[in-house]
């Protein structure tokens, strides 16, 4: 007996049901946004009129500008997660890592050039490996220099520098070196249990693989989505708020651009295959500072810290970003120094 | 969040991108080359929440139907099991996905406009190649901005010299009574948009925001440092135009 209404009511004989205030805010949402539907029908004239404000506009533009550009990478890396998970059997990945995991560390961040993409793909991708038995140091290489080293970043790089394949390799060295000493130390001081790793969706045994696949990217998609519209917004409100022009003033001073061109790399949750050319754009600074701003982007922005509060909790992206933003910031200076 | 929550996100978030593909306003936010995948990204959530709906609407077809848990244990789940219609535990920040929706059905946002411009110089960025073949024949010639900011900045206008030329999109102003002829620039989507601008010569200042198509003669640019040289076009004529499918360059 599985009537849809009685999930609803959650019918009192049923024992421990469901909690009344997780359904009762359920249909409170949904009333919500059938109410929201409706105005936004047949109020649509006089909220075109809120729209057309030169900020909102431009706030609403950004918005969905990063939420269509991201979601197809969010689909892709999604379903390639539930692969992982449901059809790659565990033995198969641990034959092709080195046993050690100090070993295993440097393959998985070489490995990341296999894939290209968002850093919203390498996430997911990223905990499915973990599922799957990789050893999480290897798969939180792989996490972050995947979206930094991949063909598509790496010659767009090149072609947003013409005449400078030294950014290029400064860039791939740089980013290499990030993710694998963030691996090495989650070796040596991470734990399991910082990491909040949900008991994945299962359907029932007999259910079979493709429904098993069905269930994981539906949850995966509406989890890490509802993160990346969070993302989207944040970085849509921080395009908006900060004035571009107040950037020439501080191109002068190193150390200060130095450290405002890493933090806009936080700020503007561009993607990595796209920050080569807005790094190209900001010509008024050193090519030290903007490597920065190209080794920091694709392993800490606010799209990456929204999708890694959702998928590996709040605690573990409390001390996983700064610490990345920090190591990475000191591998660009490092590799600068020798190359640029 | 239940199944038929998750359903109508899925479809509401899918048909969203469809349409925003089909009917050309896509090009508002992201590049023209982004369309395959953002159409196969729309019938992927299509596809999920009508397969939920499905199973919301003959749950005794689902398979591992047999094997579900009965009503009370299934009540009682948590992150790790599946309702009786197939949709696992989400955590409430899914219904976030319904935010894009409802603001594409209130108005596709505009393109990037004045509001964007005024906030960045348009410093002209390296070209590609520094290789400049002469103008197409066609009198005047249209060229994009870009081009022509290229070629003025980079080849001191050589190619420019005597012709003739077309550029068109919006206005910004640039105070003083003075304009610029503008356009947004895209490395990825409308979050990284770089302003392209040519100063505007000879010619009053349309209102903000206004499309038009200018044709003039290339002029010395603000200044000959490419690090903040802006290029000048002397107007001969300025038409109002409508915004174009593609606005950005």
């Amino acid at each position: 007996m599985t009537s849809a209404d009685q999930q609803q009511t959650g019918s009192p004989e049923v024992g421990a049901a469901q909690p009344p205030s997780k359904s009762r805010w359920d249909d409170t949402v949904m009333a919500l946004i059938i109410v929201a539907i409706a105005a936004a029908l047949l109020a649509q004239p006089q909220l075109v009129g809120i729209f057309a404000g030169p900020a909102v506009s431009a706030w609403a533009t950004i918005f969905v500008a990063v939420t269509f550009q991201a979601l197809p990478f969010l689909v892709f890396g999604v379903v390639l997660s539930a692969v992982i998970t449901v059809y790659v059997p565990p033995a198969a990945l641990r034959r092709a890592m080195p046993s050690r995991p100090g070993l295993a560390v440097p393959v998985a961040g070489v490995a990341g050039a296999v894939l290209p993409g968002c850093e919203c793909a390498s996430v997911p991708v990223a905990a499915g490996l973990m599922r799957r038995g990789v050893p999480a140091a290897a798969a939180l290489t792989f996490l972050l220099a995947a979206p930094a080293i991949n063909p598509v970043v790496l010659v767009a790089t090149a072609v947003a520098f013409p005449g400078r394949p030294d950014m290029v390799i400064a860039r791939l060295l740089a980013s290499l070196a990030t993710a694998v000493i963030m691996g090495w130390l989650w070796l040596r001081f991470g734990r399991m249990e910082w990491l909040r790793q949900a008991r994945r969706p299962q359907a029932a045994p007999e259910a079979g693989r493709m429904e098993q696949f069905r269930v994981s990217v539906q949850h995966d998609l509406l989890h890490a989505g509802g993160f990346l519209i969070l993302g989207a917004m944040t970085a849509a409100t921080l395009k908006v708020v900060v004035p571009a022009q107040a950037l020439n003033a501080v191109a002068d001073r190193e150390w200060l651009a130095i450290a405002c061109l890493a933090g806009l790399a936080v700020a503007l949750a561009i993607c990595s295959e796209a920050d080569a050319f807005v790094a190209a754009g900001l010509s008024q600074f050193s090519h030290t500072s903007r490597l920065v701003f190209l080794v920091v982007g694709p392993v800490v922005d606010i799209k990456l810290i929204a999708l890694q509060i959702g998928t590996f909790g709040r605690r573990f992206t409390l001390w996983f970003a700064p610490l990345t933003f920090l190591v990475a910031i000191a591998c660009a200076l490092g590799v600068a120094a020798v190359l640029l | 969040m239940i199944a038929s929550a998750q359903m109508i996100i899925l479809v509401m978030v899918g048909a969203t991108m469809l349409r925003s593909t089909l009917d050309g306003t896509y090009l508002y936010y992201v590049k023209p080359s982004l369309a395959p995948f953002l159409l196969v990204a729309a019938l992927a959530f299509l596809v999920l929440g009508l397969i939920q709906a499905f199973w919301l609407l003959v749950p005794s077809k689902r398979p591992g139907r047999l094997g579900t848990p009965s009503c009370a244990e299934t009540h009682q789940h948590g992150e790790g099991e599946v309702d009786e219609h197939g949709a696992a535990h989400v955590p409430r920040v899914a219904w976030l996905l319904a935010l894009p929706v409802l603001v594409m059905m209130v108005v596709a946002p505009a393109p990037l406009g004045s509001f964007a411009a005024d906030r960045e110089s348009g410093v002209v960025a390296e070209p590609d190649s520094y290789d400049f073949p002469p103008l197409p024949p066609a009198d005047p010639a249209p060229i994009t901005l870009t081009e022509y900011g290229w070629r003025s900045l980079y080849d001191e206008g050589e190619t420019l010299a005597g012709r003739n030329v077309e550029l068109s999109g919006f206005v910004t102003p640039r105070g003083k009574g003075e304009w610029f002829l503008t356009r947004m620039s895209l490395s990825c989507c409308a979050a990284d948009g770089r302003a392209i601008k040519v100063v505007i010569t000879g010619a009053t200042a349309p209102p903000r925001d206004t499309w038009v198509i200018v044709t003039g003669r290339h002029a010395q640019p603000t200044s000959t440092d490419r690090r903040s040289g802006l290029p000048v076009l002397a107007a001969s004529d300025v038409r109002e135009i409508s915004a174009p499918a593609r606005p950005y360059e």
